[in-house]
Order: C-alpha cells, then structure tokens, then sequence
C-alpha cells in the first residue's frame, strides 16, 4: 500500500448508539446494546422502494450504514462511475439467523425455502447492496474472521493503486442470532455492528474539493500461529522506533483481546511498549465487533487524527483468534 | 480432485468425457432435494495414512488437494513469505449441522463445533500447520471464490507480499446445500448436466478441492521448479443485477474477460479456448454466450469453448479453481476436454461448445470464466510459458 490512498468518507451503525463520534466524546455517557434496531434508520432506508417482501434485518443494516457512508463521502452513484465503483465486505458467519434457521429446517424435516439461496452464502449481503447502491466493480467478501474487513482495506487499496476501480467501499458487519449468542460470549462480548469507509485516490479527492479524513499506509498483513504473537509485536516495535526517531505522536490501536489470555497478554505487552497514553483497545473500547472491527478501527483512527489531541498517526493493528493479522498506518 | 482422487485421475477423466454425476449417498434429506450429484470417493486411503484431527469433511477435500499440490510443486521446505488464499461458499458447513443438532437434541451450545463452522477455519488449519507467515485469507465470491482466491492471490506476489500463495479453495457436500437448490429452477433433476444444449435443465451439484501453487516467476525457476502455465491475467466485476438471475446480456462477465484481457496485456484474438462457467442452465449458459460474443466480436465463432461442469457438476467453491487446473493441464497436454451431453444445438447459443468428445489442439491461451450467483464475475488468462 502506498500513502495515495484517501478515507474520504464512513459511517457506521452499532447497538445502543447512533454515533461513534458520541461514543468516543462521552465514552460513559453511551448505552451499550448488543443488538441493532433498524427501525432507527428509518431516514436512511427510506431510498428503499416498498416491495412485497420487507427486506430482512440484516440487509437493512448494511443498507443504512452504506447510505450514511455515502452520504459522509458525498458520493453520487451514476450508470458513468458505476463500474469504476467497487464493494469489498468483511462477514464470516453470513446471515446468520438465516443459516442457523436453515439448518433447524434441516433437522425438522421441513420443505426448503426459496429465500434460503440468496441468504446462505455470506457473500449474498455484499451481492445484494451492489444491486441496491448499483456497484459494478469488484464485489468480493472476506471471510476471514475478525480481521475480514481489514483485508478488504488492504485489497480495496491495492484495486486503486492498481488502476483497477476508482470508488471503493469497504466495510464489515458483525449480527448476532439466538443460537450462537452464548458460544460466541465466550469469545468475549460480540457488539452488534456495521461499517463501511469509502477509499479513494488522494490525489482525485484532492481535485474534487473532497475532504481527506486521513491517509492510509503501510498495510501489511500475515499469518501468525505462535503463542507469543513475534510478528505483530515485531510490527508494533518497529512502528514505534520509528515515531520516537521523528518525535511524532503515535498511537497505537489494537484489537484483539476477546479471545483467550494468548490475545489479552499479547495486548497488554503491547500496551507496555506503547504506554498507557498512547494506546487504545477497540475491544474494550466497543466490545468484540468482529467482521466490522477493521473498518471500526479505520473510522477511529481517522477520529482520532481529526481531533485536538495532535496525533501524527495511528497504527492499526487487527488479529484474529485462527492467526491472521492485518496492521496498517492511518494517517493525518 | 473431485469424483476421482489426484490431478491425474480427474484429469483423465475429463479427457474421456467420464460422466461422475450419480445419485447422492452422503446427504439425509433426500425427500426434498436433488438426488443427483458429485461425491468425491478415493481419498480415503489418503486419510488413513495422514489423519487430521478436529477439522471437518472440507478440510479433508483440501487436505488432500494441498498434499498433492505440495509435493507436485516440490514446496515442502519452510518459505518465509509463503501465504494461502481460500474460496469457499459454506465451508465447514457439516459442523454448523452438529452444532444445531446438539443444541436442539440436548441445549448445549458446543464453542468448538462453532469456530470449525468458521468458513476461515479450514484455511487457518493449514495456514498453522504449514507454518505460513504470509497473507492468508478466506474469500467468498460463490461460484467464483475460487477464481477470486486465485486471483488476489496473483495480486499478492504482484505487491511483493508475497513469493508462494497456496490458492484455490474446497466445499464439500452437505444437505443444506442440496436444500438449498431444491427449491430452485438451477438443479437438473434428472441428474443430466447439458451445458449450452437446447434442452438444458439445470447444473448438479458437487464437492470437491482445488489447490495451485502460484509462486512469482524468477522465484520458481531459480528453484527449479515444474511450471505449468503463466497465470496473467484476471478481472473481478459484478452485474448489479439481480440476486438469483445473470444479467441476460452478459454485460458485467464481459466487463471482466475485458479487466481479465487488459491485465494480462493479451489482445482478444490471441485466446484460443475458454473453459466455460457452462452451469447448465437456461439462462446463465446463454447470459455467457453472450458475454463471450460481447467481448470477442467476430473471434467467439473461431474459439473452443467447453464445460468440466457437464462431466463433475458443481463444485461450489471449488470449481473455478478446477478450472484452473484443467485449463493449466489443456495448455500442457494439447487436450481440450469436451462438453458431454450435448444433443441439441441451441439457436442462441451457437459457438463451438466442443461437444462430446476431447480434440488435440494446441493451446497457447486461455480463459476460465465463472459466473457466480448474486452476480459476482470472474475471468482469468492462463498462458504457455517461453520456453
């Protein structure tokens, strides 16, 4: 990844609050809920025609938050951009109340429903909003676990370095159903979620009068299967060699620590060689979001370089409990 | 491989025209789905001499896939930027079953059943176990994730990310796979797959793994290593259509033999086959011949273009990356596998689908194309390497 690549816009729907910005200026004031009630969204859906079918949950929150991104980006989808537009999306577990329903189907011996197709392949949702919003690049999801829409990041800056699309909306979403809630609270607190942030050329931003809510670089992702977590660390050290050579402030933001004490003494060493002031769990911060932590992350890192507290940079780094990881620098 | 054990059994195959569609055994709702389809068999001896623990029947089919693919790349040693893309459309899908199963049977919610239904779990199984360092990833694109997997694999050694990527991908057969086409108009009930023929009912489906080694090219030979083909190419566009049906005019999968053509820097002409999406159904087939006609003009009607699909059905996450391999197999041997069943020339599709029957004829390029539901296209160009 080169430093060409601009966030010119995001949005993001969670339980219990309507804004990030809120959550992260009065951190006590919010009021968690793990569920989404698309109801709120009314607003943001109402581009949506009435059909004979009401659109399932899951769709309307992916729906909402990409209208909010939109928005945010000041992006008009026309037939001229469409197919320069692309949408990479993080979701490992799919629609899951539509598989965990499909699968009790299975075991009660019922007829097969006609709605099950679209819903049980995760990349149906991201299938969906390219039809809903008119995308005709690239539409590709990412499974892999926490770190899914982190790798979209990656991937999405590489489609416009490339040359291959000019618009990318990249993003996560993390719902809960019934029947896997208490397995997955094992793997700490899953915070119902949704985000997208909407990557462009700087330069092509820069032209159009966009605002550049922060740049990103230095992507790098791997597999890391040690119990001491050497190649995040190594990342993290050397990030943080770096800043103190420039005397820049540099914060580092990782997520992470839901799965096990491997993960949570992982991020208090991190936190050691950062320091308290200078480090931030996303974990802690929003509970587990899952798919949608790395574009979580992305929209945080690029509030915190908005704000008044003269951050240079943030060095993002994202680990999923199988190994994968995904690091990235956002900066100003 | 699928329905046949080893690149050269399906190979073989696919060069007799060896239909392997048969009525399914593996699944337990037979009452209300398709009765027909792929199962792979043979790899159970392969098993019994290297068992793996706590993963599911996906992870076998790509156990196997990745051993073969390993040995025949002679990539056992330990390469530091060494990274895995995976396709897969459900995965694990076996241990959702038993999770639901025992949470209806007995209440209990089983945590380890639920991280093998992870669709990155097969992937990140292996990942440990070859000890990878490098990007690893899960995708999933439908019928094309694969093809997808391959691809941003070829982006990775691109970047420099990377100097090997095991890519391609695995699903495995299951009944909620089976259920969910037996409500649809996609599955050939009479167990007959009949790519691009007049009287074409639909597609079967499979299960099956894929693996190639894509490894960047100075790399591979300052080993010494086997080169099949030059993976060249490869475009990624979506129809933004509708959620079951292709575009009917083949826009969006001709956008992506373009994306596919212009990357690999080769013009229209120089393609001399295409291994086909050829599902077998009424509207995808012809959604594709017009797509081909699209991009290819006046060339389409010199082009050899067949289905692997009418032989092995539909592997699902599998397939395009089997495709791959074919194709990889075609450029080598001069062989073009047929497209069997076909009986009745359709007036709409009217290019040469090569029907029935294998042809010799050298091949210097080629395309693989995959039309995924939901509208997810893929095209990738694979090329004789210069000697």
């Amino acid at each position: 990844m080169n430093n060409e690549i601009a966030i010119t816009g995001f949005g993001c729907v969670i339980g219990g609050e309507e804004s990030l910005e809120r959550w992260l200026r009065e951190p006590s004031d919010h009021s968690p809920s793990r569920r989404i009630d698309p109801a709120v969204y009314k607003s943001e859906l109402s581009f949506i025609p009435q059909g004979p079918f009401e659109l399932p949950r899951i769709e309307k929150i992916v729906a909402a938050t990409l209208q909010k991104t939109l928005k945010s980006a000041k992006i008009s989808i026309t037939d001229e951009n469409s197919s320069r537009c692309a949408i990479l999306m993080g979701n490992t577990y799919g629609s899951e109340e539509f598989k965990t329903s499909s699968l009790r189907g299975i075991e009660r011996k019922e007829p097969a429903k006609i709605f099950l197709v679209p819903y049980s392949a995760t990349n149906a949702l991201a299938a969906k909003m390219s039809i809903m919003f008119n995308f005709k690049g690239p539409d590709i999801t990412f499974s892999s676990g926490a770190v899914s829409a982190s790798e979209a990041i990656l991937v999405g800056s590489d489609l416009i370095n490339d040359g291959r699309a000019d618009i990318v909306f990249v993003g996560g979403i993390n719902v809960i159903c019934d029947d896997l809630e208490e397995a997955f609270d094992q793997c700490g607190f899953r915070q119902e979620s949704c985000a997208f942030v909407v990557l462009e050329k700087k330069k092509s931003a820069r032209t159009a009068g966009k605002k550049i809510h922060a740049t990103l670089g230095d992507g790098r992702h791997g597999f890391c299967a040690d119990k001491d977590m050497q190649v995040p660390q190594k990342i993290i050290k050397s990030f943080l060699g770096r800043g103190n050579q420039t005397k820049s402030r540099s914060v580092i933001l990782n997520r992470g620590n839901s799965f096990g004490e491997k993960f949570s003494d992982n991020e208090k060493f991190i936190k050691g060689l950062a320091g308290k002031k200078n480090f931030i769990s996303l974990d802690d911060l929003l509970g587990n979001t899952f798919c949608a932590s790395g574009a979580l992350g992305a929209i945080l890192g690029s509030l915190l370089l908005d704000g008044k507290k003269a951050i240079k940079e943030v060095l993002f780094v994202n680990q999923d409990s199988f190994g994968s990881y995904v690091s990235m620098v956002i900066r100003r | 491989m699928d329905c046949g054990a080893g690149v050269e059994a399906f190979w073989q195959g696919l060069c007799q025209g060896r239909n392997t569609i048969k009525p399914l055994k593996l699944i337990g709702v037979k009452d209300y789905c398709c009765q027909f389809g792929g199962e792979a068999a043979g790899f159970e001896k392969f098993l019994k001499e290297k068992p793996i623990k706590s993963q599911g029947r996906c992870s076998e089919l790509f156990y196997h896939a990745l051993e073969q693919a390993l040995d025949d790349a002679n990539c056992r040693r330990h390469i530091p930027k060494a990274g895995m893309a995976f396709g897969t459309i459900l995965g694990e899908i076996g241990s959702g079953q038993k999770y639901i199963q025992k949470l209806m049977a007995q209440g209990k919610k089983d945590i380890a059943l639920l991280r093998n239904y992870s669709l990155n779990s097969s992937m990140a199984y292996f990942a440990s176990k070859l000890k990878l360092s490098g990007p690893c990833f899960c995708v999933n694109t439908t019928c094309s994730s694969s093809g997808d997997a391959i691809g941003l694999a070829l982006r990775e050694i691109e970047h420099s990310r990377a100097d090997i990527m095991i890519a391609g991908g695995a699903d495995m057969m299951s009944d909620m796979l089976a259920v969910a086409f037996a409500g649809t108009e996609a599955a050939a009930k009479d167990g007959v797959v009949r790519p691009f023929d007049k009287n074409r009912k639909g597609f079967c489906i499979s299960e099956g793994a894929s693996v190639v080694i894509l490894e960047e090219l100075n790399h591979a030979k300052t080993r010494g290593a086997k080169i099949y083909c030059q993976l060249s190419g490869y475009g990624s566009t979506s129809d933004a259509c509708h959620p079951f049906s292709p575009d009917k005019d083949g826009k969006g999968l001709s956008r992506a033999i373009e994306e596919a053509l212009k990357d690999s820097g080769s013009s229209f002409d120089s393609i001399d086959y295409i291994n086909a999406h050829g599902i077998g159904t009424v509207y995808n087939d012809l959604s594709e011949t017009r797509a081909i006609k699209r991009s290819f003009g006046g060339h389409s009607k010199k082009l050899k273009i067949s289905s692997i699909k009418s032989m092995i059905g539909h592997t699902m996450g599998a397939s395009m990356g089997l495709d791959v391999i074919a194709t990889a197999k075609t450029l080598c041997e001069g062989i073009i596998p047929p497209t069997i069943n076909y009986k009745t020339p359709d007036p709409d599709c009217d290019l040469d689908y090569v029907p029935n029957k294998a042809i010799h004829q050298k091949v210097r390029r080629a395309m693989c194309l995959s039309a995924g539901l939901g509208g997810q296209n893929c095209a990738i160009v694979v090329e004789k390497i210069s000697p």
